[in-house]
C-alpha cells in the first residue's frame, strides 16, 4: 500500500483546545456548529473519563466522547478560539 | 484572494495493497465445521482446510499436503488429525504430521502452516499476520454478554463472494454518512465516527424514508430517540459488530448484526453477515426466528445495493470530499494499520480521532424530495428496517 496522503482540501486546520478536568490538549475544528473534529495527539491516558471507562473494562474507542472536553470545545468556541468555518 | 483552480480533478486509482491485513478474520459459524468432515475455505491468496478434532477443537491448517501437494479438504478426519485423501498422510492441529501410516518414521520437517484460531460467539477465527507473529493478548474479540444463554436466537448467517473488488470498499462505508440514504433508505439524523487503537466505531441515529416523507419534524444531532439507532465498531480489519435497536411504536428489536468479510484474493473478498435478535417477551422461538429471518432478508438486500456500487465504481485514492461527508482519509489512515509491519504502525494511524458529522442539511433536503415525492403520489416502499453501519 502507498503511503497515504492527505489531500491539502482534507487536511483540515486544527485549533488547540485544553481540556478545563484534566489538561489533555487536542486538536479542533468546527466546519459548523454541530461539526466536530477531535483529533488526539498521544494516547488517551490522560483524560480522566476515558481512563475511568478503560479501568473499568470498557474500550474506549467505544466511548462517543469525554464530557468534559465537550465542555471545554463548546467554551472554547464561544470564546472564538475556535472558530466555526461558515 | 487566491484563485480557484477550476482544472478538472482527475481520480488516482491507486493500487490494491500487495499484502493481505493483519487480525482476526471471521471464517463462519463454528459450528458449520463441526460436521465431522474436513472443510476447504479459499481465503489470503491460497485455501485453507478447517475440521473439528474428536476433541472438539477447531483447526487450521495450509490445505495443500507438504508431501506431494494432495488437497487435505478433500481428505477425511482421523481422531484429532486430517489424512490426506492422496496418500494417507496425518496432519495435528499444530502444523505437525503425525503420522504417516505406510511409513515407520515421519520426516523430521514434516510441518506444515498452522492458523492460530480462536472461537467466540459461535464464530470461528482465523489469525493472518504476514509477519507471521501470533496475535497479541489484547487484541481479539468480545465476548457478548448473554449469548448462548438462551436470551438471544442464534445466528442467521448469509455469504457473498465479492469479485473485482477490495475490502476497502466496504470499510470505507463506515464514515460514508450520505450513502446510507441512497443506499439503504434510511435518514441519518445522527453520525459520529471515533477511531482509536485497532477499533473504529460508528454511532447512526436515524429515521425512515415513510416517516420522513409525511413532513413530520425531525431532530438531528441527538444520538437517542430516533427509530433506528446502531452503535457499530470494527474490531480489527474485519469483524465488524453492530449494535443494533429499531424501534416499532411501544416496541423496541434488539439485535447484534456482524459484517465480516476475508479476503479471498487480491481482487475478491468474501462477505459474511449474520443477526442474533434478542428475545421479545411473549414471542414463541418460531415467531422471534421469523424476525431474524426478515431482519437478514432486508439486509442482504441493503448488501446488494452496496455490491452493485462497488461492481461498477471506480477505485479511488482521492476522494473530493464536501464537508457533510465523513472523515473519509482519516478512516483509511486508520485502516492502514493492518497493511503494514507492527513497526511501522504509526501514531497518526493509531491516535484517537473523533468526528461527527453535521446532518442537518442532509436530512432538509432528503425530507423535502420525499415529502414532493409523496405529494406526487410515489411515496417511499415501506422498509421495516434500515441497515446501518454498512
Amino acid at each position: 500500500m502507498r503511503p497515504l496522503r492527505l489531500g491539502a482540501d482534507d487536511e483540515p486546520v486544527l485549533h488547540d483546545v485544553t481540556c478545563g478536568r484534566c489538561g489533555t490538549t487536542v486538536g479542533v475544528r468546527k466546519n459548523s456548529l454541530a461539526q466536530t473534529t477531535v483529533q488526539w495527539r498521544g494516547d488517551t491516558s490522560s483524560c480522566e473519563e476515558l481512563a475511568a471507562r478503560r479501568a473499568a473494562g470498557e474500550h474506549t474507542a467505544r466511548v462517543s466522547r469525554c464530557e468534559a472536553l465537550r465542555a471545554s470545545i463548546e467554551a472554547a468556541v464561544e470564546a472564538g478560539v475556535v472558530q466555526v468555518v461558515e | 484572494m487566491t484563485a480557484v483552480d477550476d482544472t478538472p480533478r482527475t481520480i488516482e486509482a491507486g493500487e490494491a495493497p500487495a499484502r493481505f491485513a493483519r487480525g482476526w478474520h471471521c471464517l463462519g459459524l463454528a459450528k458449520d465445521f463441526r460436521d465431522g468432515a474436513p472443510h476447504g475455505v479459499e481465503a489470503f491468496g491460497t485455501k485453507l482446510v478447517v475440521w473439528a478434532g474428536a476433541d472438539g477443537e477447531l483447526h487450521a491448517l495450509d490445505a495443500h499436503c507438504r508431501h506431494m501437494g494432495g488437497d487435505l479438504s478433500d481428505g477425511s478426519v482421523q481422531g484429532d488429525n486430517v489424512a490426506c485423501p492422496f496418500h494417507g498422510w496425518r496432519w495435528g492441529g499444530n502444523g505437525k504430521c503425525a503420522e504417516i501410516p505406510y511409513a515407520r518414521r515421519v520426516p523430521p520437517r514434516a510441518r506444515t502452516r498452522a492458523w492460530t484460531t480462536l472461537e467466540r460467539n459461535g464464530h470461528l477465527f482465523v489469525w493472518h499476520d504476514p509477519e507471521g507473529n501470533p496475535p497479541p493478548d489484547d487484541v481479539t474479540i468480545p465476548e457478548f454478554e448473554g449469548y448462548g444463554t438462551g436470551e438471544w436466537t442464534d445466528w442467521t448467517w448469509e455469504t457473498l463472494l465479492v469479485e473485482n473488488s477490495s475490502p476497502r470498499e466496504i470499510v470505507d462505508n463506515m464514515v460514508d454518512m450520505a450513502h446510507f440514504y441512497y443506499i439503504h433508505k434510511g435518514v441519518p439524523t445522527y453520525f459520529k465516527n471515533v477511531f482509536e487503537g485497532p477499533l473504529c466505531t460508528q454511532y447512526y441515529a436515524g429515521t425512515s424514508l415513510e416517516h420522513a416523507a409525511t413532513g413530520a419534524e425531525i431532530e438531528v444531532g441527538q444520538f437517542e430517540g430516533q427509530t433506528t439507532k446502531s452503535e457499530a465498531t470494527y474490531f480489527g480489519p474485519s469483524y465488524l459488530v453492530d449494535w443494533l435497536e429499531d424501534s416499532y411504536g411501544e416496541m423496541t428489536i434488539k439485535s447484534i448484526l456482524i459484517t465480516c468479510h476475508y479476503p479471498v484474493t487480491a481482487n475478491s473478498f468474501r462477505l459474511q453477515f449474520g443477526i442474533i435478535v434478542q428475545r421479545i417477551p411473549g414471542l414463541d422461538d418460531e415467531t422471534m426466528a421469523k424476525v431474524a429471518r426478515k431482519m437478514t432478508k432486508l439486509i442482504g438486500e441493503g448488501f446488494m445495493g452496496d455490491v452493485r456500487i462497488w461492481q461498477k465504481k471506480a477505485r479511488i485514492d482521492n476522494p473530493l470530499l464536501c464537508e457533510e461527508d465523513g472523515p473519509v482519509y482519516q478512516l483509511r489512515r486508520w485502516y492502514s494499520q493492518f497493511y503494514v509491519d507492527v513497526a511501522d504502525v504509526t501514531d497518526e494511524m493509531v491516535q484517537r480521532f473523533e468526528f461527527e458529522v453535521d446532518t442537518t442539511r442532509a436530512v432538509e433536503a432528503w425530507q423535502k424530495e420525499l415529502v414532493a415525492a409523496a405529494q406526487a403520489g410515489s411515496p417511499p416502499e415501506p422498509v421495516a428496517a434500515t441497515t446501518p453501519a454498512v
